[in-house]
């Protein structure tokens, strides 16, 4: 939100793609490159003090942004089995001239790589099966660089901002439906579903700290949240 | 006119609420060593200590180099100089003189052909009155926290600093406080203090000392500032960095000028 401290933040952005379709649109393809400036950028300040401040606005930082990349995107529309699949190879930096010495940074949910796939498979009449697999580079996070010791605690170093990454993203979600016999009034399906079907622990939060097993150690620690997760479902129309 | 409701239910077959840890392995970058002083100049007639030593890369041992054969002075704003003695490896200490309220104390390090300076206004004295435990019942355990008790002064801003010392083991949480909404007020103020710190709950029979220090404001945002750096990720904490330090060269550490009072409990 703009005031009279705050500007209005503003970007301008050139694109430019290739779209084609082909055999009478049953395949989309498109390729887009795209460049974004980003002004008036918010950040806070270090050791910013939010809790209860009226004056939160004397608390921000104000920079400016660049985020550009490519896009590649295919379809299938028409057949027993549809689909689509799409990349996105990206950028995204910020910069303050009170942060990272001024210099460029990645903003925290940059994503290098993001790349999702989506098929639904008609089988027959009554079942239909689909999946989803989604891939995405880990977050841009701030890493220790070293540690020292300050009033008896083990405190880190940090270098540069957002210059490490967390463990990449992957999850593969498959579902099956079948259509139950319906009636003029009355429709209903049953849905049998896994998310996050090979069960992989995607990185939710890492933190540091002093190993418990040898406390002359500091160790990373990964918490993920979901694991496998089957679900049913049943909808129903009338 | 036909009207269509759409209802959805959703079973969810067994929900698998398996939120885990585990010990990874991440790739760090490595940072040359850097310069850490520690300096600490309070209102008590004692020999007072500045400890110099070294960062080390994350994946080492927490064993910090001492930097040895420093030349470390501190002078106060009327015309004193006190010269500091290295006794031990990277701790060099002064002969006893006590600080003294609004006085600003400044230090000049000379290390690795560097002369780092830095300097710190020691604040009035508020006096800690005493600790007593607020006890909260929690999933129906008791669960036993410390509250300092103190009168703020409203003439002038104050800052804190809290050391607690559980059976003479310091704990891992860093303390501070301020008068931005206790001006003037008797304060309680809790210390929270939870099992995650210190594989150590607060129990029965258990001492516990409480260390006040009040602390300029530069000070303060430095606490502060390691005190809101904890997690790492999209639902914990701030981005990270380099609490502010008073010392110039971009050393780290700190160069307090504080007023001292310690108190002990035994919890009940």
């Amino acid at each position: 939100m703009s005031s009279n401290n705050i500007k209005p933040e503003i970007s301008d952005q050139v694109a430019m793609g290739y779209f084609r379709n082909a055999k009478d649109n049953t395949y989309e393809f498109s390729a887009e490159v795209y460049y974004k400036w980003l002004k008036n950028q918010i950040d806070y300040k270090n050791g910013a003090e939010l809790i209860a401040n009226a004056e939160v606005e004397s608390e921000l930082l104000y920079g400016k942004g660049r985020a550009y990349g490519l896009e590649l995107y295919a379809k299938k529309t028409k057949g027993r089995l549809t689909g689509w699949i799409s990349y996105t190879l990206a950028k995204t930096e910020r910069q303050f001239d009170a942060l990272n010495g001024g210099n460029y940074f990645p903003a925290k949910q940059d994503r290098t790589h993001d790349l999702s796939l989506v098929g639904i498979y008609n089988f027959s009449s009554r079942w239909t099966f689909s999946a989803n697999y989604v891939y995405s580079t880990g977050n841009a996070v701030t890493y220790p660089a070293g540690k020292y010791s300050t009033g008896g605690l083990t405190t880190y170093y940090y270098t540069e901002r957002n210059a490490n990454r967390m463990p990449y993203t992957s999850r593969l979600d498959i579902s099956a439906t079948l259509k139950a016999r319906e009636t003029k009034k009355y429709q209903s399906s049953w849905s049998f579903g896994l998310y996050n079907a090979l069960n992989r622990k995607n990185p939710y939060a890492i933190t540091f700290r002093d190993s418990k097993q040898d406390p002359t150690r500091t160790e990373a620690v990964q918490t993920s949240l979901f694991g496998i997760i089957p679900s049913v479902t049943y909808n129903f129309k009338f | 006119m036909k009207r269509f409701l759409y209802i959805s239910m959703l079973f969810v077959g067994g929900l698998v609420w398996s939120s885990c840890e585990k010990v990874i392995d991440v790739k760090l970058d490595t940072a040359p060593n850097q310069m850490v002083i520690e300096g600490n100049i309070t209102d008590q007639n004692e020999a007072q200590l500045i400890k110099i030593s070294q960062s080390v890369p994350y994946t080492d041992q927490n064993v910090f180099p001492a930097v040895k054969g420093a030349k470390v002075i501190v002078t106060d704003d009327v015309g004193h100089l006190w010269t500091f003695d290295e006794r031990e490896p990277g701790s060099y200490t002064s002969a006893p003189f006590k600080g003294i309220s609004g006085r600003t104390y400044s230090l000049k390090v000379d290390a690795s052909s560097t002369e780092y300076t830095a300097s710190s206004t020691m604040p009035k004295r508020v006096h800690l009155d005493s600790l007593s435990l607020k006890v909260f019942t929690f999933g129906g355990k008791d669960v036993k926290q410390l509250q300092v008790h103190y009168n703020d002064p409203a003439a002038e801003v104050n800052q804190y600093r809290w050391v607690m010392k559980i059976n003479n083991v310091q704990t891992k949480r860093v303390f501070v406080g301020n008068d931005r909404f206790t001006n003037g007020n008797s304060v309680a103020e809790l210390l929270y203090y939870s099992k995650d710190d210190d594989n150590k709950e607060l129990l029965s029979g258990d001492e516990v000392q409480v260390e006040m220090q009040c602390i300029d404001k530069a000070i303060y945002n430095y606490w502060f500032t390691l005190s809101e750096q904890t997690k790492n990720g999209p639902g914990g904490g701030v981005t990270p960095g380099n609490p502010p330090s008073n010392i110039n060269h971009n050393a780290l550490g700190y160069f307090s000028a504080h007023t001292t009072e310690k108190v002990s409990y035994k919890v009940k």
